[in-house]
């Protein structure tokens, strides 16, 4: 049965998922459908504005930019992946477990939570790799870190509330065993909020391993990340705007339709906004 | 209209009130139909009815407090005379003339500001009273529904109140404006039954004192019998039966009163199994041919394809009903 | 069962001089102790059903979470068929927790909103060993019948139902490990009268059929009257009085309980009348 669309429900999520595709798309095809090779050097093009040739130019050795951010969406992709699934990961287990026992198991791990959630994400980047050296590995490790505490806090929040409720406590009279209660009673209500964050901290992110890049401490180079590319492009600002305007765009649509995604998301899971 | 030949005290008058549900994608739905009743000086009337006969949206109909997607549209409401639907602003009703007793003491009530602040802010929007003047009567209205200690505790805060007396303090605001008529909304429903009975009782005791009418809303027909003088019960959006408390219980004429009473459970002398009532309410959208609770009466006949009138039998008794 | 200890065999549950104190919580709070029962006693022997009345604050609620052992008590004890239930561990608890099994006011509440009715049901069947999809589903169906919903309810999501169809799925589903102790907190009072009595026309009717005792907590005092015949008031985590149900609504001997008859309001047009004032 073909039904009308409930925009009310799943219109972000229609607008913005295909957005978040695209992106994904391009980054899981990159070799494919990246005009030139993003390291080839070609000293006759050097800083060539967007035309024919390079649709969106050429940075200050003649590579092509639009090849440069296909590739380099491929390590904020990954990033980005690989940090949010760290913070889920480690923030639904603190969460749980701190909701489950309460007292002084909740006190230490919450305030623990608390002391990394006060850590600037960059600090902690910097420090991190101080020690186990500069690499896009360690800028996921360091930004997974940081996503901790969020999920942690919303994880418990959630999972508190869920314990509070009569459908819990008719599981408990049930007889069902306390890893099926967490499994099968608060998992379920936790994973809609987790998803929405998840979104949202995707885009961070990306955001953050820009910034990172930016600062000479993720992606190294040659390896083209949108962060290192803004920052050539910095010293060429007047001259090639392009260089640094191409990646920026590429960051601002992702992060900003991730972002929106959260928001879909959140429309989309609340059982209750079932028609 | 039925309800001809009102007396001449009549305080409210409602006749021939339609409200409608305005949906999207269907035709509006009607909320409540055609409903006519009346309330006199000095008179405590009930307005009863299961969650979905339209009880509540009718009585928020009178001061205008109507949800955005429903709207009156046909009959008259008319107060001392005057015609409250078109002409007054109900703000300008609400609290001075009609006051309301709502549901849920502890939301009613905000939580940042003293109770005695709360009970005066009617006299500080309508009357312009000195502020030494506000305190004095604020201290007059908590004693009058007997919050202990009242002139100290008006600086108390709604947490520091009791349900009970949280419910006392909102009745004590409704009778700021000394309004002639209150409606209660299930004013007692979150209470415990000695609470309850207090409450109820402290209505009669101010109907006495201060001659003001009461409209009290339930679902609760056995709380309802206990007190009120005349009573009007709504099914599916109609009233199907109205009448003195005598009328309506000792000779019930409508099958769904009927079954009403009969499914309450008693203190003593219950019957093995409580009669009930098959089926379910109708919703606002459903569209019913004929009498609305023929699908679940037990006494319906070939008549009821036709919608029964609300018609009066003897004195003030009036029911809905081809074989009543 | 193997945990015998001197108890008439017919006594289905015993609670002695059972009290419990909430404390008051927090570093700033202290002081904040509230007794809420103290020093309980009552029994109640295999088939019978026994109301609690009270009215909030009186520890009716808290006397119901302690024999399900969701809130610990200070001192006494309270055996389910002859074993104590703040000590059983392991197989006795699992033991326990299916032979009584609760049912709760607020039927919006009681489901998870993430599952469907027949899944929430379902897991109790599960739990008594039945794995096979098919196997759960057909128990399923025939529970739902038989609390007198549409076996197609199985697939609704619990915010579908209209209050009473919730209540009666909650039925469902705590009969689904056939118990041999239903305790009901406040099971109508969510619901209009003439859903509360085919509600409560239902737990007659199933418990004919199951054969269950029955604890019913209330502060509807005809409810009790038309369900139970022991009935036990309680006032400030303290009983007051017990007995039969006709003797103690025809007879009673506290003042409190005269009280809470006389402020129950009945259809036949009786007056309510207000408790003294202490």
């Amino acid at each position: 049965m073909i039904r009308q669309l409930n925009w009310r429900r799943y219109g972000l999520v229609a607008v913005t998922l295909p957005v978040v595709a695209l992106v994904f798309l391009a980054a899981a095809l990159a070799p494919v459908i990246a005009p030139y090779d993003p390291f080839e050097l070609d000293v006759l093009v050097m800083l060539q504005g967007p035309g024919e040739n390079h649709l969106l130019g050429t940075d200050e050795l003649g590579r092509d930019i639009l090849s440069r951010v296909i590739h380099a969406s491929r390590v904020s992709i990954v990033v980005g992946l690989v940090a949010v699934a760290i913070g889920a990961t480690g923030g639904v287990l603190i969460g749980v477990l701190a909701a489950h026992f309460g007292g002084a198991v909740d006190s230490v791990l919450m305030r623990f939570m608390e002391i990394v959630f006060c850590f600037p994400a960059i600090l902690l980047a910097v420090i991190l790799m101080a020690n186990l050296g500069t690499s896009v590995l360690n800028a996921m490790l360091a930004i997974g870190i940081i996503f901790i505490p969020g999920f942690a806090r919303l994880t418990r929040a959630v999972a508190q509330t869920v314990q509070r409720q009569p459908f819990l406590e008719a599981a408990i009279c049930l007889g069902v065993g306390p890893l099926r209660l967490v499994t099968r009673e608060i998992l379920p209500n936790v994973i809609g909020p987790v998803l929405v964050e998840a979104a949202v901290a995707f885009s961070y992110a990306v955001l953050l391993e820009s910034a990172l890049s930016f600062l000479g401490l993720g992606a190294q180079p040659p390896e083209p990340s949108w962060g290192n590319m803004i920052n050539t492009g910095r010293g060429f600002i007047d001259q090639a705007p392009w260089i640094s305007l191409a990646p920026g765009a590429a960051l601002f649509i992702t992060v900003f339709s991730f972002n929106l995604l959260g928001d879909g998301l959140r429309d989309v899971l609340d059982p209750k906004l079932h028609d | 209209m039925t309800d001809s030949g009102l007396a001449p005290e009549s305080l409210l008058e409602v006749e021939g009130l339609t409200i409608v549900l305005r949906h999207r994608h269907r035709p509006p739905a009607s909320i409540a139909r055609d409903v006519s009743f009346h309330v006199n000086a000095g008179e405590i009337v009930g307005l009863i009815g299961e969650s979905g006969s339209g009880k509540t949206m009718t009585a928020k109909s009178l001061i205008g407090l109507l949800p955005d997607r429903m709207d009156v549209v046909s009959g008259r409401v008319r107060f001392r005379g005057r015609d409250l639907l078109d002409g007054d602003d109900p703000a300008r009703v609400r609290g001075r003339d009609i006051a309301l007793i709502p549901q849920d003491a502890l939301h009613a009530l905000n939580p940042v500001k003293t109770i005695g602040w709360q009970v005066g802010e009617p006299l500080q929007v309508h009357g312009g009273l000195r502020r030494r003047r506000i305190a004095s009567v604020v201290g007059d209205l908590l004693e009058r529904v007997h919050i202990p200690d009242a002139r100290r505790r008006a600086v108390d805060y709604p947490h520091q109140f009791s349900g009970g007396m949280q419910q006392r303090a909102l009745t004590a605001m409704a009778l700021s404006m000394e309004p002639p008529l209150i409606l209660a909304d299930e004013p007692t429903t979150a209470l415990d039954v000695t609470i309850q009975a207090e409450i109820i009782d402290l209505i009669g005791e101010l109907r006495d004192a201060t001659g003001a009418s009461f409209l009290f809303i339930s679902h609760d027909l056995a709380l309802v019998s206990s007190f009120c003088d005349r009573i009007y019960v709504m099914y599916a959006g109609e009233i199907v039966e109205s009448g003195t408390k005598d009328a309506i219980f000792s000779h019930t004429r409508h099958p769904y009163t009927r079954a009403l009473i009969g499914a309450a459970p008693r203190l003593a002398g219950n019957p093995e199994r409580l009669p009930t009532i098959p089926g379910r309410i109708p919703r606002p959208h459903e569209e019913i041919r004929g009498c609305r609770f023929r699908e679940r009466c037990p006494d319906a006949g070939t008549a009821c394809g036709e919608a029964p009138r609300l018609e009066t039998a003897d004195g003030d008794h009036a029911v809905r009903c081809w074989y009543a | 069962m193997p945990f015998a200890a001197g108890m008439p065999d017919a006594m289905l549950l015993v609670a002695r001089k059972l009290s419990t104190t909430f404390r008051g919580r927090g570093l700033l709070r202290r002081g904040g102790d509230v007794r809420a029962l103290n020093e309980v006693s009552f029994s109640l022997a295999k088939n019978q059903t026994l109301g609690i009345v009270g009215e909030s604050g009186s520890g009716k609620s808290t006397l119901l979470r302690v024999i399900l052992r969701l809130t610990p008590y200070d001192s006494g004890n309270v055996a389910f068929d002859g074993a104590e239930v703040a000590t059983l561990s392991g197989t006795a608890l699992k033991d326990l927790r299916r032979r009584v099994q609760p049912v709760f006011q607020d039927p919006y509440a009681t489901f998870n909103p993430r599952f469907s009715i027949g899944s929430s049901i379902g897991l109790g069947f599960e739990l008594l060993g039945e794995h096979r999809r098919q196997g759960v589903r057909e128990e399923v169906r025939r529970l739902l019948d038989d609390v007198g919903l549409d076996p197609d309810l199985e697939r609704a999501l619990p915010h579908e139902l209209s209050g009473g169809q919730r209540q009666r799925a909650a039925i469902a589903r705590a009969l689904a490990v056939r118990p041999d102790l239903l305790l009901l907190d406040e099971p109508t009072s969510a619901l209009d009268v003439s859903v509360q009595a085919q509600v409560l026309n239902l737990f007659k009717d199933l418990r004919r059929r199951y054969g269950f005792s029955l604890i019913l907590v209330t502060h509807d005092l005809p409810v009790v009257g038309f369900m139970c015949d022991h009935l036990l008031v309680m006032k400030s985590g303290e009983v007051v009085e017990r007995g039969a149900t006709a003797t103690v609504i025809g007879k009673p001997v506290s003042p409190y309980t005269r009280a809470l008859i006389d402020s129950a309001p009945e259809v036949s047009g009786k007056k309510a009348q207000p408790a003294e004032r202490q």
